[in-house]
């Protein structure tokens, strides 16, 4: 069961997970976070971030944990607004994939 | 592999992206082992495979395709062409690959110029030509007496090694020509006087034999000396650009 997806999926998901957090989160927890819903390599999810930072989707700061700089990472407007393009287009097409899976979608 | 070790190594491996990437990624890893805690230490390691696959992901991120081949599935996501590389199925494979390895760094030793891209085998040939340069202006310097001079002392000792080596085969040809010269005038003088045309003959086949000399001399140079020459700049070259085979 193995679909190419490209890039967008991952980024949707990593903005999905960052989402939930208002305060930010960090990579570790990310990772985690993700890896708690669906198997991905633990190197996969920093080009993702780092992307998704360039793009405008993410911004980080850094903050003081336990002695030592804890990276965070929080979801922006342009992120939310992606994101909710992302989701819109995600329920659209396993939709209309999963009408067609079950025989009761027919283009008339 | 130790948290250190690992990231020395990628470290060396991220040489060549920008500072601020290089930074960002390695502060990221840094944050990574921080937050795994040091319990997990080594199966953090060993889930990120190795620092080779982190580094062609971090830089295959940059260049913007790193992802051009997920799949994502039940299974989760994944990506055929890094586990095709770098992922190892048990140990046995391990060491196979690592003889494997080891055997391929040996036949480079020997096969530079192929493994080479076309940046490195521009700069080899500008640098050949460039040793060249002094070659066709100082036949005439050495037949004259004039050793360095206008060319100081570091194109003197290039010309010197490229005289040397086509001096050697001048010389070859010359023993050559002489002995064939030697046994034609041998043989037509040897009815008319036979003792001078035998000298004769036996003084060509001296000088033939003196020539072979000389052109085993040069072969050797060309067939060792020249390839070690040149493998040796080549490595050098190799380490410059491609630090540890990146």
């Amino acid at each position: 069961m193995i679909f190419n997806t490209g890039a967008a999926l991952l980024d949707a998901i990593v903005l999905s997970v960052v989402s939930r957090d208002k305060e930010g989160t960090y990579g570790y927890k990310i990772t985690q976070d993700v890896q708690a819903v669906i198997s991905v390599s633990e190197s996969t999810l920093y080009p993702v971030l780092r992307r998704l930072l360039k793009d405008g989707c993410l911004e980080s700061y850094d903050k003081e944990f336990q002695g030592r700089n804890r990276r965070y990472y929080k979801i922006t407007n342009t992120g939310i607004v992606q994101l909710n393009m992302y989701k819109r287009e995600w329920y659209e097409y396993t939709l209309k994939i999963n009408k067609l899976f079950d025989g009761g979608y027919q283009n008339d | 592999m130790t948290r250190k070790e690992f990231m020395k190594e990628l470290e060396f491996l991220l040489q060549d992206i920008s500072d601020e990437e290089r930074e960002e990624a390695l502060a990221f890893y840094e944050n990574y082992f921080d937050e795994a805690g040091s319990m997990n230490e080594s199966q953090v390691i060993e889930e990120l495979d190795s620092p080779a696959r982190v580094a062609a992901i971090i830089k295959d991120g940059l260049k913007g395709h790193f992802d051009e081949h997920i799949y994502a599935g039940n299974e989760g996501f994944s990506n055929d062409q890094y586990t095709q590389n770098y992922e190892v199925i048990d140990v046995d494979d391990k060491k196979a690959k690592k003889s494997k390895k080891e055997k391929k760094q040996e036949s480079q030793m020997h096969n530079r110029w192929n493994e080479m891209d076309s940046r490195d085998r521009l700069i080899l040939i500008v640098l050949a030509l460039l040793a060249c340069v002094p070659f066709s202006f100082s036949i005439f310097h050495v037949i004259g007496g004039i050793f360095g001079g206008l060319f100081g002392v570091g194109f003197s000792i290039i010309t010197l090694f490229f005289c040397l080596i086509f001096g050697f085969w001048i010389i070859t040809f010359i023993f050559y020509i002489a002995s064939v010269v030697m046994i034609v005038v041998g043989i037509a003088n040897i009815f008319v006087l036979p003792g001078a045309g035998f000298i004769c003959i036996g003084i060509g086949f001296v000088l033939m034999a003196l020539g072979s000399i000389f052109g085993k001399v040069a072969a050797w140079f060309f067939k060792d000396c020249i390839p070690t020459i040149i493998n040796a700049i080549a490595d050098g070259l190799g380490k410059i650009f491609h630090p540890r085979g990146v």
